[in-house]
């Protein structure tokens, strides 16, 4: 320790022992003390003012319980003690009186139950007093005295609230909702007080919340209170305190719970659960008997129910302990807000469900912005104003679309599609038959119909080759249910799709727990299921079918029907069984010609059934190869038959062949005329979709769902083209619609997971995460496990993204394991390739090597090829990462191919830009701008405008290279206008310093600090150490040519440090030459040779950049070391190559080497005019420093130093 | 220099020390969300519940336990922070993936990797006021227990750590801000 140190400290101890104020005039008395010591006391005392409770911990203090003390009958203050009124954590109320008997006023008094070392309590009680000084409202307690007891003990003294807490007010006076709202409202109104008085409650339930007889509400205990003035606290917020989860859980906001800093948002949400309660009674979550674990995921991750479905609920029944309410029930509920049950949640519903939700809301910023704004909101209600909280209920960021997207959501919704069914062929007989180039719906029904699903049927003669049967069956009586259009019938797909999640059986009859699963899990109010038998020769070749016909909700069977028939005559079988099921179900419209509706859902020649039915299968069962090969032999058997052209272009598509399935788009469409309107634009849509033609497949799917608004597939379908599209924002306006108009949308997975893949289009890591994981929980409840995969696969990117990397790893890991035991190698290949993103950041390349090898067996498996140029994409990347710069070219330019040979546009653009990064650092400069160049043309092609700018940069630093550096600077212009327009902090502070160094070479030295700065702040704010470390070598280079040879030499040890953590090799190599330069000018000739010889290992696995840039260094070392000749030859090595590849910057810096290198020979005339001549040439190119430096050379006298310029 | 007022610990002990805090801290640390401050205190005490639970090593007292543990909270806790952080490979090495989003950008600074180091720079000022702070902060010691743990007198502690507090706060947050 310095002396000077401990004289501060003697100094500064002894002036805090003043009154601030006095604390002056002791500095200035106190002798021995020169004014920078006066002044760093000064400057250590406000700091120490300021930071009252900075880094303070407490707790782990034992509490001394009170001794004995009986307050009860005694003196404080003015006040006689008369009883206790009661206790909380760390507090104790008496009721107390004037001792004068003057008033008969009867006060509270406030006192902590324990004393002990406990600092943060203290401090509490005392902020306490302090605010409640500070507050004087008619519905906030007014503090009337404060001081302590003998023993000194703290106290409070208030007004005495007689009152009862708000909620059990309400139900006691059986208070109407309009009553409970405008009591709220004064609680607002004195909330919005206190923080206007920068108080914020934080402890806000109805036990602080007392009503007196008048009905005046009161605010109590500001004990935990804050002050939320910054400039108080601000340095608290570093640190949280242990144990002190002060706050009742039901009430706590999800940021208190995960103990983050509070704001004014949290009152707000603690007066949202209180409204909550006081609209419908139940707590927005039941958190009873949870641990503090449980608790915080409920709050943070639980979404609540609606009010007015709440207002319905009916708690269970089961036996409570004798201090607890009575269970809550619809009736009990109602009663006390003088209503019934269903008035009560008519008259919750819309406004006063949307108010509460907002005020709810888990993100701070969604919710009321100021107690006043709530109070408002609901005055707009009373009044029967519109309210704001119905306004976009879906906050996004702006909708800034980034098209690389669009090909990976292509991917991953088909991924949807073929598991989700979000598109099904729902197949449908139109009521009279209309020309095809009529556009209009026949049928528009205008209730929620009921729902039916084919379950399946179950091959009762077990022979493989009547296994067909089953799904021939299944879409048959799909339509045959569908005729009329007054059911609703689920698509195949999506039957199928829940069939494999669940399990399920193909049995006759479906137990009860089976048919609960489904019924959560399809929604479906009916279900079909059944079996057939082929009878044998024996029999004539009949074939017998036998159905069941379910309620879902009840499992009551309510019809059984038996129909038999031959091969032949299959449509009949169908159709027979099928009108009496809807004879059952009072559906049923008997028209002639039905045998025609149902032809169109199945090939009417045998094989050609079967081969489709066969090939149908295989595609929901995620195998598009079979599939394809099945569907291609059934279209060949019968080519006229659309619907097996439909089935595979969709198996194209699964497999990355876009042409194709155009093609059989379209000849779906051109043999659709038989199909009905809804199946023509069904066919339509996808025709467009593989056409890549968003904007018209929109159109159908919003057609379609405007005329079928209680099909949320169409709803979905819909979202889905606009995400594709780009669209975030529309996309979020249709799920919006899509979440009112859908029955079970609370429950239905796939909006969420809508949501969140707009979101990712919006770059709102924030909300996909939320999303995503909120369509995981739904997905789960329903037992929708493949889509639990979908939504944990984007939870685990966007955590991944905002550093979460144990959460992004176990959702990845939970949605690999699902797809693999579904068989969806698709989606595993695509969630494995996200795992890889994180161990990549970390510099763990081995592990994402791995990922990407295991992801790329996955999609290899699928026959994607879209998937396996993705992943070649990614493990040639990792190739160059670790140096292989010959094994990442070869397999970037094979991918290349790929790429090109499938018109997979993205991947082109990507690869090409990622080769010509290797080619860059293999010096093979017009290679690699022929590269970017071509690259940046598709880009711009496809609106990637983050690839653009990435090309940009390409381009420049390949001009730098070739010497035209003003060419440069504009290309960097450019790239930085583009990655600021997209908001691209990170690459452009990268990009920052390269423009940096360019202007460094051109002699800029002040617009290179500049830009360095600049980019060093960001780099400081986002806590990117390599890329920062980066950037402080190229300011160290500045400085060993600015004369800070010192600076340089501290900058670049730090950097190589960081590089040497991150395993950042290049970095490392220049770090150490640019540590050698600037030990060369301090004359330290041995420690720069050290640090060169560290570099030469490295630079062997290096690229061939780094090995020509050292090679200079190198040169300038032997000239330090007085070996010329060495010099020289290492010299003209470097220039040769840098000639040959016609590295212009490199070659005019081995220029400069060799006149130094001559300068300390003995040619001293030539050295002159060489040195002229290359000033002249450096100058005309614009490389301003290297002419400066060749000027110098020139008009130096005779025997330069060995260190150089 | 302070004497320890307990016997030295062995080095299997701290590993396990080492091992369980970590584990904690990886479970704790896997829900957090970004820019949220980990209870240091809380995981530490945790940590010494489960130990003496499971009977794993003996401890003479509590504090000793809560001096180990402290720098290797800061140690886990640094390292969580930092390389979270490192989100870029950076410079020359910009790879374009084709199925991510944007590459991880953090918004927040790390105030744990800033308190580290401010808590090095006391450290080469005033060892005994770091390692003061350091036991306050990450193990949650009050003045007594620091002082037990440190072997000097309680007051000594108190005054040392109002010089270290003010001291970590100017320097964490600028002298007038």
């Amino acid at each position: 320790m310095t002396e000077r140190w401990a004289r501060t400290k003697e100094v500064f101890t002894l002036a805090l022992e003043y009154e601030p104020a006095a604390r002056r005039a002791f500095l200035l008395e106190i002798s021995g003390v020169d004014d920078a010591l006066r002044t760093e006391v000064e400057s250590l005392l406000r700091s120490h003012d300021r930071a009252d409770s900075f880094l303070e911990t407490a707790a782990a203090a034992p509490w001394h319980p009170l001794l004995d003390v009986n307050m009860i009958g005694r003196l404080v203050g003015d006040y006689r003690v008369l009883r206790e009124a009661g206790r909380g954590g760390s507090s104790i109320v008496y009721l107390a009186e004037r001792a004068d008997q003057q008033f008969h006023k009867r006060v509270a008094i406030k006192m902590l139950r324990f004393v002990g070392e406990s600092a943060e309590i203290l401090q509490r009680f005392r902020n306490e007093r302090q605010t409640l000084a500070e507050l004087d409202h008619p519905n906030i307690v007014t503090l009337l005295d404060g001081g302590t007891t003998d023993e000194d003990l703290p106290y409070l003294v208030m007004d005495f609230v007689e009152g009862v807490p708000i909620d059990h007010y309400c139900d006691a006076h059986l208070l109407r909702i309009s009553d409970r709202l405008q009591i709220f409202r004064t609680v607002c109104d004195s909330v919005e007080y206190a923080h206007g008085n920068g108080v914020i409650h934080r402890d806000l339930k109805p036990s602080n919340i007392l009503v007196t007889e008048d009905g005046v509400p009161q605010l109590l205990d500001f004990g935990i209170a804050k002050l939320h003035d910054p400039g108080r606290f601000a340095l608290t917020t570093m640190v949280t305190l242990i144990g002190m989860r002060a706050m009742t859980p039901e009430y706590a906001s999800p940021e208190q719970v995960r103990g983050q800093p509070v704001s004014v948002a949290t009152d707000i949400y603690s007066l949202g659960v209180l409204l909550y309660v006081l609209l419908c009674g139940h707590h927005p979550y039941r958190t009873k008997d949870c641990s503090l674990l449980d608790v915080e995921r409920i709050v943070c991750e639980e979404e609540p129910v609606r009010p007015s479905i709440a207002a319905m609920r009916n708690e269970d029944q089961r036996p409570r302990e004798s201090d607890e309410p009575p269970p809550l029930t619809a009736q009990s509920v109602a009663s006390a807000r003088a209503q019934r049950p269903a008035a009560l949640s008519r008259e919750l519903r819309g406004d006063l469900d949307a108010i509460a939700m907002k005020a709810l809301s888990k993100e701070p910023h969604r919710r009321y912005l100021s107690a006043g704004q709530f109070s408002d909101d609901i005055g707009r209600y009373l009044s029967g104003r519109p309210v704001t909280a119905r306004r976009s209920r879906v906050v996004y960021r702006s909708g800034k679309f980034i098209a690389r997207h669009r090909e990976s959501l292509a991917v991953a919704l088909i991924i949807l599609t073929a598991a989700g069914g979000v598109v099904g062929w729902q197949l449908q007989r139109s009521r009279a038959a209309t020309p095809a180039t009529d556009r209009t719906i026949a049928n528009v029904p205008l209730t929620v119909r009921p729902s039916v699903a084919v379950l399946g049927f179950w091959n009762l003669s077990q022979r493989e080759d009547t296994a067909w049967l089953a799904t021939a069956f299944s879409e048959m009586l799909t339509t045959e249910m569908a005729a009329g259009g007054r059911l609703r019938l689920l698509p195949g797909d999506t039957v199928a799709r829940a069939k494999i999640e669940l399990a399920l059986p193909d049995v006759a009859n479906l137990s009860a727990v089976n048919l609960k699963n489904v019924r959560r899990n399809l929604g479906s109010d009916y279900v079909i299921s059944g079996s057939y038998l082929d009878l044998g020769a024996a029999a004539g070749g009949q074939i017998r079918l036998d159905l069941h016909l379910q309620d879902a909700a009840s499992g009551e069977t309510l019809t059984s029907v038996s129909e038999q028939g031959s091969e032949q005559q299959l449509f009949d079988i169908v159709a027979r069984a099928g009108a009496r099921l809807r004879e059952r179900l009072g559906v049923s419209e008997v028209l002639a010609a039905e045998t025609t509706g149902v032809q169109v859902s199945m090939a009417s020649n045998i094989e050609a059934a079967k081969l489709y039915s066969e090939g149908l299968a295989k595609l929901r069962g995620f195998d598009a190869l079979a599939a394809r090969d099945l569907l291609s032999r059934a279209a060949l058997a019968e080519p006229t038959f659309s619907l097996t052209h439909a089935a595979l272009a969709k198996a194209w598509l699964a497999l990355g062949y876009n042409g194709n399935a155009r093609q059989e788009a379209t000849k779906a469409m051109d043999m659709g005329a038989k199909l009905s309107r809804e199946n023509h634009l069904l066919v339509e849509a996808q025709y467009y979709e593989a056409s890549q033609d968003w904007g018209q497949s929109i159109e159908a799917y919003r057609t379609l769902s405007n005329f079928f608004p209680d099909n949320p597939e169409y709803g979905l379908a819909l979202t889905n083209a606009q995400i594709k599209a780009g669209q975030a924002k529309d996309a979020m306006v249709t799920l919006q619609k899509l979440h009112r108009l859908s029955r079970d949308a609370d429950l239905d997975p796939r909006i969420d997971l809508a949501l969140a893949y707009a979101a990712s289009l919006a770059s709102d890591n924030a909300l996909q995460a939320s999303t995503a994981a909120s369509a995981a929980r739904k997905a789960r409840l329903t037992g929708a496990k493949l889509l639990v995969a979908a939504a944990r696969s984007l939870q685990c990117r966007a955590l991944a993204n905002v550093g979460d990397a144990a959460g992004s790893a176990s959702a990845c890991e939970e949605a690999r394991t699902i797809y693999e035991a579904a068989g969806d190698w698709s989606g595993a290949a695509n969630t494995l390739h996200n795992m890889a993103e994180l161990p990549i950041a970390q510099g763990d390349l081995q592990l994402a090597q791995r990922l990407y090898e295991q992801a790329l067996v996955m999609a290899q498996r699928t026959g994607d090829r879209r998937g396996i140029t993705r992943e070649f994409v990614g493990l040639s990347a990792v190739f160059h990462a670790q140096g292989e710069y010959d094994k990442a070219e070869r397999l970037m330019r094979d991918n290349l191919g790929n790429c090109r040979e499938i018109v997979y546009t993205l991947c082109v653009a990507g690869q090409e830009s990622n080769l010509a990064n290797v080619l860059l650092e293999q010096t093979r400069l017009s290679e690699a701008l022929a590269l970017y160049r071509d690259s940046l043309a598709v880009a711009k092609g496809i609106g990637s405008t983050h690839i653009e700018a990435l090309d940009l940069t390409g381009i420049a630093e390949a001009l730098v290279d070739q010497g035209d550096l003003s060419g440069a600077v504009r290309q960097y212009d450019q790239a930085l206008s583009l990655q600021q327009q997209i908001g691209q902090r990170s690459y452009y502070a990268l990009t920052l310093v390269s423009l940096g160094r360019a202007r460094a070479q051109q002699g800029d030295t002040a617009a290179a600090r500049t830009l360095y700065a600049q980019a060093l702040s960001m780099q400081r704010q986002l806590g990117e150490k390599g890329s920062l470390a980066q950037t402080q070598i190229a300011e160290a280079e500045l400085m060993c040519d600015t004369g800070q040879a010192t600076e340089a030499a501290n900058l670049a040890r730090s950097a190589l440090h960081e590089f040497q953590i991150e395993k950042m090799n290049s970095d490392e190599i220049r770090a150490q030459a640019v540590l050698a330069r600037s030990l060369l000018r301090q004359g330290q000739i041995s420690a720069a040779r050290e640090a060169i010889n560290s570099a030469l290992p490295l630079a062997e696995h290096g690229s061939a950049l780094d090995r020509l840039r050292l090679q200079l260094d190198e040169a300038r070392m032997r000239l330090a070391e007085r070996d010329i000749p060495g010099a020289e030859r290492t010299a003209r090595q470097a220039l040769a190559a840098a000639e040959k590849q016609g590295f212009v910057s490199l070659k005019l810096d081995a220029s400069l080497a060799l006149g130094e290198i001559e300068a300390a020979g003995s040619d001293v005339a030539d050295t002159r005019a060489d040195m002229r001549r290359l000033q002249e040439s450096a100058r005309a190119k614009g490389f301003g420093l290297i002419a400066r430096k060749a000027a110098a050379l020139a008009a130096r006298p005779i025997a330069a130093s060995a260190t150089g310029a | 220099m302070p004497k320890t007022s307990v016997p030295p610990i062995p080095e299997e002990a701290v590993a396990s020390v080492y091992a369980e805090l970590r584990r904690l801290a990886a479970f704790y640390l896997r829900r957090e969300r970004s820019g949220h401050t980990l209870q240091p205190t809380a995981l530490v005490h945790e940590a010494f519940l489960r130990m003496t639970q499971q009977r794993e090593v003996e401890w003479k007292n509590k504090n000793q336990f809560l001096g180990i543990a402290a720098p290797l909270m800061r140690r886990i806790l640094v390292d969580y922070s930092r390389g979270r952080h490192a989100a870029k490979r950076g410079g020359n090495v910009k790879h374009i993936d084709l199925d991510q989003a944007e590459l991880p950008v953090f918004e927040r600074s790390a105030n744990i990797v800033a308190l580290d180091e401010a808590l090095v720079a006391l450290a080469a000022l005033d060892p005994l006021q770091a390692r003061i702070v350091e036991l306050r902060f990450f193990s949650g010691l009050n003045i007594d227990q620091t002082a037990d743990v440190i072997g000097i007198s309680a007051s000594t502690v108190k005054r040392e750590w109002n010089i270290a507090k003010a001291w970590l706060a100017r320097e964490l947050h600028g002298p007038d801000s």
